[in-house]
């Protein structure tokens, strides 16, 4: 039974989904708790949620995941649809980047312009490869 | 310099389709002193101006807006392809330098094998020329665009030094290539069609990573920034935006132009005395079919029923390694570093014919990239989701399974009789099955990749036995052959059916080979553009 069918998207009950699907990771909130519920467009939360059983929100952690995957099930492509946005919105976060740059070094920053040092290339990796004779066939003396 | 050709005006050659063939092939018409008209149903992109990684939703203008595939892409500029039959999905962009503007530039060349299947292997065709036939104009484009690599690779003929260092394989790559050295595997620093230093007026590689996106130094090669400059600084006219409904006709079934759309919808014909078409694997097999008449009731150039038949791709596998040391695995061209062909020729003890090339990739993207899923599945939803995340990022390197094609007549590109571009034109269908033999091929060589990830000291390997995705190379379509009842195109490219009507790009290739093709696209165009040349005077033409 499902109690949020026909509703208006619930900020709450999204901030809720979206704490399932990223929980908190240390002391950074999960994707519910940063805020990002605006940046998931109601067309893809709205099924999910209108799926979800009415007392979603009084549910222990473990019985909203339950929950969350009997509606995965029932609807693969849509359920990934939010998870997706979900995703988008959360690794685009500064919060998030700021995480991961601390944990890896990875830039919060595009890609361009700035770009990464480009190493010489160290020829001693083909030293052995070098050593070896041709290695393909050679077809001067086959006529087609 | 000639000033434009107005549309009732006849030009010498009518070039369709701006991509890596039909930019080469203009490049090299207009430098022998022809009137050039090229028509291109897309437009230009402004790197300077509009290059999506320096934004900061970049990975998701690649999984929309300049996602690879037509059809989830949508742009006006594209035309829709019906692909519910088809086991790999099409990837292609409409528009001036064609599909070069979101590839990788991994640019190796057929080797010699690749021409000469049925003498050596008992499959498929021979080629109508040899690779040392091409060799001379490989040469030529390598040196008209800048490629980045090292000469000396035993496992090609020699060729003569790059234009620029090969791009670094970082620190996957070094692991790998230690990898190969103790399984005793042949591997070589791949050819890369980018600068790693300036090069012909564009800017030198910054490491970026996602060179599918574009690149605002124009260090990665795409023909916008490469020949089409040049071709247009010799009087070469390049109409964008104009899509080509068909290939016109005379009574005795010469060419004599196109009708196409200009960018305001109005049904115009130019005039030519050659037409070469270059519109990639489906466009162009799409394009000829569309040109039916008298003369040619089946589609001009299709007495034999060949044109559409025998489409090849590239099936391709990906076994990814995650390993515990952190690689940088954003860092570097993404699509390739260091190439293995150890597995390229035949060995009948394998259980399949001919061979594959495994690419090491870069396989990790941005942090939307690992969660969604790129190379990899996307990281689960849950509890366990940072922790899988974490143990991914920047820890993974790839290799493909880039397996050769053989071609059946059964896999196809035919017209759809429902779906229509934004003209009204009947879309093209891609009807394809991976064969029998391809299979064998790429499970065996997901084996040996998940070797090699062993070897390497990978903690765990995913594999996926097949990318839907990988439909980046359309091949076969319209064949070159000496033999008319048997071949679409003769060896130079010229329609067996209609003297002067060329065909260039992936279309004519005879096999598929098991390595990527653009550089063998570029240097089979320009060679046809010498035989046009050669032609020009004596040929038959239309009234």
């Amino acid at each position: 039974m499902s109690g949020n069918a026909g509703g208006a998207v619930s900020e709450a009950l999204l901030v809720a989904v979206l704490d399932r699907l990223l929980p908190p990771n240390g002391d950074l909130p999960g994707a519910g708790g940063l805020g990002l519920a605006a940046q998931v467009p109601a067309s893809a939360a709205q099924p999910i949620l209108a799926a979800l059983p009415a007392d979603f929100l009084a549910l222990a952690a473990a019985a909203q995941v339950a929950a969350l995957q009997a509606v995965e099930v029932a609807g693969p492509t849509r359920f990934h649809e939010l998870v997706r946005f979900a995703y988008v919105a959360y690794y685009r976060d500064s919060r998030v980047l700021a995480r991961i740059e601390l944990a890896t070094g990875y830039p919060d920053r595009p890609p361009q312009p700035l770009g990464y040092e480009l190493e010489p290339f160290d020829e001693s990796l083909l030293d052995v490869v070098k050593a070896r004779g041709p290695q393909y066939r050679d077809t001067r003396e086959i006529t087609s | 310099m000639s000033g434009s050709v107005k549309p009732n005006e006849q030009c010498d050659v009518l070039v369709i389709g701006a991509g890596a063939a039909g930019g080469a092939l203009a490049w090299r018409l207009a430098r022998g002193g022809l009137k050039v008209v090229c028509l291109e149903q897309g437009g230009w992109v402004d790197w300077e101006n509009d290059t999506p990684t320096t934004k900061r939703n970049w990975e998701e203008i690649r999984e929309t807006t300049r996602h690879p595939n037509p059809n989830l892409r949508g742009h006006a500029w594209d035309y829709p392809v019906e692909d519910s039959e088809t086991d790999i999905k099409p990837m292609m962009w409409n528009g001036v330098g064609g599909s070069l503007m979101h590839w990788g530039a991994h640019f190796p060349r057929l080797r010699p094998s690749d021409f000469r299947v049925r003498s050596l292997d008992g499959v498929a065709d021979d080629w109508p020329l040899d690779y040392y036939e091409l060799a001379p104009y490989y040469e030529l484009n390598d040196a008209m665009i800048g490629v980045s690599g090292l000469a000396g690779d035993p496992g090609n003929p020699p060729r003569s030094p790059r234009q620029t260092p090969p791009i670094p394989p970082g620190r996957g790559g070094t692991r790998m290539a230690k990898a190969f050295d103790r399984l005793g595997w042949h591997f070589w620093v791949a050819d890369s069609a980018l600068n790693t230093e300036p090069y012909g007026g564009r800017g030198a590689c910054n490491n970026c990573g996602p060179c599918d996106l574009g690149c605002p130094q124009k260090a990665r090669v795409s023909t916008d920034v490469t020949y089409w400059p040049l071709a247009i600084e010799l009087g070469a006219e390049l109409r964008t935006e104009c899509r080509v409904a068909e290939v016109t006709v005379d009574e005795h079934g010469l060419a004599t132009g196109a009708a196409y759309y200009d960018p305001q919808g109005r049904l115009l014909h130019q005039r030519a005395s050659t037409v070469v078409v270059c519109a990639n694997g489906v466009g162009t097999p799409r394009l000829l079919l569309l040109s039916q008449s008298k003369a040619h009731p089946n589609g001009l150039a299709n007495s034999t029923d060949l044109v559409g038949r025998r489409l090849m791709h590239h099936p391709t596998g990906y076994v990814t390694g995650i390993f515990d040391e952190l690689l940088e695995d954003w860092k570097g061209n993404f699509g390739h570093s260091i190439n293995c062909q150890h597995f390229y020729e035949t060995d009948q003890s394998r259980g399949f014919v001919r061979g594959f090339q495994m690419q090491l990739i870069r396989a990790g993207g941005g942090p939307v990239g690992t969660a969604v899923g790129q190379y990899l599945a996307g990281v689960p939803w849950g509890e366990g989701h940072h922790q899988l995340f974490a143990e991914q990022f920047g820890r993974t390197a790839s290799l493909t399974v880039t397996s050769e094609d053989l071609p059946e007549e059964t896999n196809r590109v035919t017209l759809d009789s429902k779906l229509v571009d934004g003209h009204g034109i009947p879309a093209p269908k891609l009807q394809y099955r991976v064969g029998d033999n391809t299979r064998k091929m790429i499970e065996w060589g997901i084996l040996r990749a998940e070797e090699a990830f062993k070897e390497a000291g990978a903690r765990h390997t995913v594999a996926n036995r097949l990318a839907e995705t990988a439909g980046f190379h359309f091949l076969g379509t319209t064949r070159m052959g000496d033999d008319p009842a048997d071949s679409v195109l003769d060896r130079f490219g010229r329609a067996h059916d209609c003297a002067n009507l060329w065909v260039a790009g992936g279309s004519v290739f005879v096999t598929g080979a098991g390595l990527n093709p653009t550089s063998t696209i570029m240097a089979l165009a320009l060679r046809t553009a010498d035989d046009i040349l050669a032609k020009a005077k004596g040929i038959e033409v239309a009234a």
